[in-house]
């Protein structure tokens, strides 16, 4: 079963007079295990499809199948636990929790897992998916205390942490020097080739040569979609 | 999802938010103390007042002589002396209703003992006023219908006199002069303590209302009659038959104004509350404006804190937290936040209330209603302004909380 079908998706924002057709008839299928990029200019709708898929934010038409369900029709409650259980999702502005140390940002979706989950395993899992992102040594540090990169980095283990069918990471690497920038594209690899389904959208065509598929955007629409030869390895 | 685990997410909450905790706390710590301090403070004076009124004597009713009217000068209340000691008769035998009477007459005296002297109130009465006005005896006797018919020279101290004349001497069998005449004391009183106006009850001595009359005064002056109702049912008919049998034997004619007047507790009580009723509602008002004040300290940290708390909510939203979830967390931090600092509140409200009380010479009297009111009050305020904008969020697409301003 293919993880996500998009089917003429649109998201318009309106600002008093003035409508930004965000995603405009998207049609999107991805196979299970894909690692797809997204590329496209600042403001072609990257963010507001990632958000979509997600099951963020929703659609103002189209149909959207997550795993064989339609998503436009799920209740609140559905998609809460869709979110917490089968994605991790990485924010482009990494949305951490403040005053909160970085494990306990990262222990988060594990707070809301609906099912026994003893609190020395969600240390255990915390503390390992920090450990996948380099940051074992700064668990105890809170947002404010930690580097743009590092917190980048403390989001990427919070979208880990949950052992999600599917990460969606918005510019996971903007941030991150390139040394960490390959650290985090093999951990993707790893991921991936684990079978995890991956979507991330960045602006470096060095990242996107590390994927398997890239789609470029341009005012809404997937203006290109295409295989990546020669896949290069992290 | 388990209560316990949520009242873990809300305390580390507040503990994270230690800032905007604190000064939510404040708002509810300044409402509900000063409210608890001030109804404590008001109604223990009050409960004071009633309770001293209530000491004087069981269903006690008090007979005065009027102001007469002589050649156009009125004196004041109980200048004249309309009543006598004959009345206490009269009304021993014909009033039904009463179960004891006693007259009362009152010199301000100086009073010597060996080589020490006091200057006291003298209060010259019956038998039976012990039981009328509820005084105990602390040592020693009192006199009785015989000592009153023989205006026998006996007098009972009261503390403060006992320990003026006589320190720490047994005063019993020993002997007073009260202008020249001697007494003996055959009694002591035990301690009443201070009076609604503030004077001190204890700083008395009782002798028989005869020898008081006659062989100390003018033989004339009764300041006034006490006596007892029967029952508290039976103090109006009490009232009226005193009434009745003293016009008789003043031989008042039918529509002539009555030459005394009639008070009782009920009546003492109507009146000090009507002063004190006063206080306590000034004290109520400021205790309401403290409400307010508290109320709004909470509603604005409350709001200030929305945006934030509506990212908060936006973030666990989108890892997986359901409206519910997020609806518990908070009501659960409301409400223990407004438990937490109404409890402060409550402490520091007594706390200062029994320090100001102690200060003061006020009692203290804690009204379980009030707390309830003002701890009710601030967690509505609390609630509404926490939970509302909560509510609000949760009902948001995740990505719409986090772009909230
Ligand atoms: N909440 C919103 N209200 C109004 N317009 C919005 C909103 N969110 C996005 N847009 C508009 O939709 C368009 C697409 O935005 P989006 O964030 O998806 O771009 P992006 O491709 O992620 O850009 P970038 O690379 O800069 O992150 C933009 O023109 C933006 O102004
Ligand atoms: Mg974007």
């Amino acid at each position: 079963m293919q993880p996500i079908q998009l089917k003429n998706i649109c998201k318009t924002f309106r600002l008093g007079d003035t409508e930004v057709k965000a995603l405009d008839g998207v049609c999107l299928d991805i196979e299970p295990g894909d690692f797809m990029a997204v590329i496209g200019a600042s403001g072609s709708g990257k963010s507001t499809l990632m958000n979509v898929i997600g099951c963020l934010d929703q659609a103002d038409s189209g149909s959207y199948l997550l795993e064989g369900r339609p998503v436009g029709e799920l209740k609140k409650h559905q998609l809460s636990d869709i979110r917490n259980q089968r994605i991790g999702f990485v924010f482009q502005g990494f949305n951490l929790l403040p005053r909160t140390s970085a494990l306990e940002n990262v222990m988060l979706p594990l707070l809301y897992y609906r099912g026994e989950l003893p609190a020395a395993q969600q240390r255990q899992r915390a503390t390992k998916a920090l450990q996948q992102v380099g940051l074992a040594d700064r668990m105890h540090h809170e947002p404010n205390q930690l580097s743009g990169g590092q917190q980048q980095r403390v989001a990427i283990a919070r979208a880990l942490v949950n052992d999600p069918a599917i990460i969606l990471a918005d510019e996971p690497t903007g941030n991150l020097d390139s040394r960490t920038t390959l650290d985090v594209l093999a951990l993707f690899q790893n991921l991936n080739d684990q079978g995890i389904t991956i979507v991330l959208v960045t602006h470096e065509t060095d990242v996107a040569e590390h994927t398997r598929r890239v789609i470029e955007m341009q005012d809404g629409k997937i203006q290109r979609d295409f295989k990546v030869e020669n896949r290069r390895l992290a | 999802m388990k209560w316990s685990k949520w009242i873990v997410v809300a305390l580390r909450s507040i503990a994270r938010n230690r800032l905007r905790s604190l000064l939510t706390m404040l708002g509810i710590i300044i409402g509900v103390g000063s409210v608890i301090a001030l109804v404590a403070l008001g109604e223990g004076s009050q409960a004071d007042i009633t309770e001293n009124i209530a000491a004087m004597g069981t269903n006690l009713i008090i007979v005065v002589p009027e102001s007469t009217d002589s050649h156009g000068v009125r004196g004041g209340a109980g200048t004249s002396s309309s009543l006598s000691l004959a009345d206490v008769e009269v009304l021993r035998k014909k009033a039904k209703a009463i179960s004891y009477v006693s007259a009362e007459v009152r010199l301000s005296e100086q009073v010597v003992a060996g080589n020490s002297n006091w200057n006291t109130t003298v209060q010259g009465v019956g038998k039976d006023f012990l039981l009328i006005r509820n005084y105990q005896l602390a040592k020693g006797g009192f006199f009785g219908e015989r000592e009153v018919s023989a205006k026998a020279k006996v007098a009972v101290l009261g503390q403060t006199v006992a320990k003026e004349l006589f320190a720490d001497q047994d005063p019993i069998g020993q002997r007073i002069r009260v202008r020249k005449t001697p007494f003996q004391v055959i009694g002591v009183l035990a301690e009443k303590g201070q009076s609604n106006m503030g004077n001190d009850q204890d700083d008395i001595i009782l002798m028989p209302s005869t020898t008081a009359l006659y062989r100390l005064s003018d033989g004339k002056t009764v300041r006034g009659l006490l006596a007892s109702a029967v029952s508290s049912e039976k103090i109006s008919e009490a009232k009226e038959q005193i009434t009745a049998e003293l016009r008789k034997a003043h031989r008042l004619r039918d529509g002539e104004k009555d030459d005394f007047d009639l008070r009782d507790q009920s009546e003492m009580n109507s009146m000090a509350s009507q002063v004190t009723g006063t206080m306590t509602l000034l004290l109520s008002a400021i205790a309401g404006v403290s409400l307010l004040v508290g109320g709004i300290g909470i509603m604005n940290i409350m709001l200030v804190s929305v945006t934030e708390r509506t990212r908060e909510i936006g973030i666990r939203l989108a890892v997986g937290a359901r409206g519910g979830d997020i609806l518990c967390q908070f009501l659960i931090e409301a409400v223990v936040l407004c438990l937490c600092g109404g409890l402060i509140g409550i402490l520091s409200g007594l706390g200062i209330a029994f320090g100001l009380g102690q200060i003061m010479g006020i009692s203290v009297s804690v009204n379980p209603l009030m707390i309830v009111v003002s701890v009710g009050f601030t967690l509505a305020v609390g609630v509404f302004f926490g939970f509302y904008p909560a509510r609000k969020a949760a009902n948001l697409n995740p990505i719409e909380a986090l772009r909230h301003e």
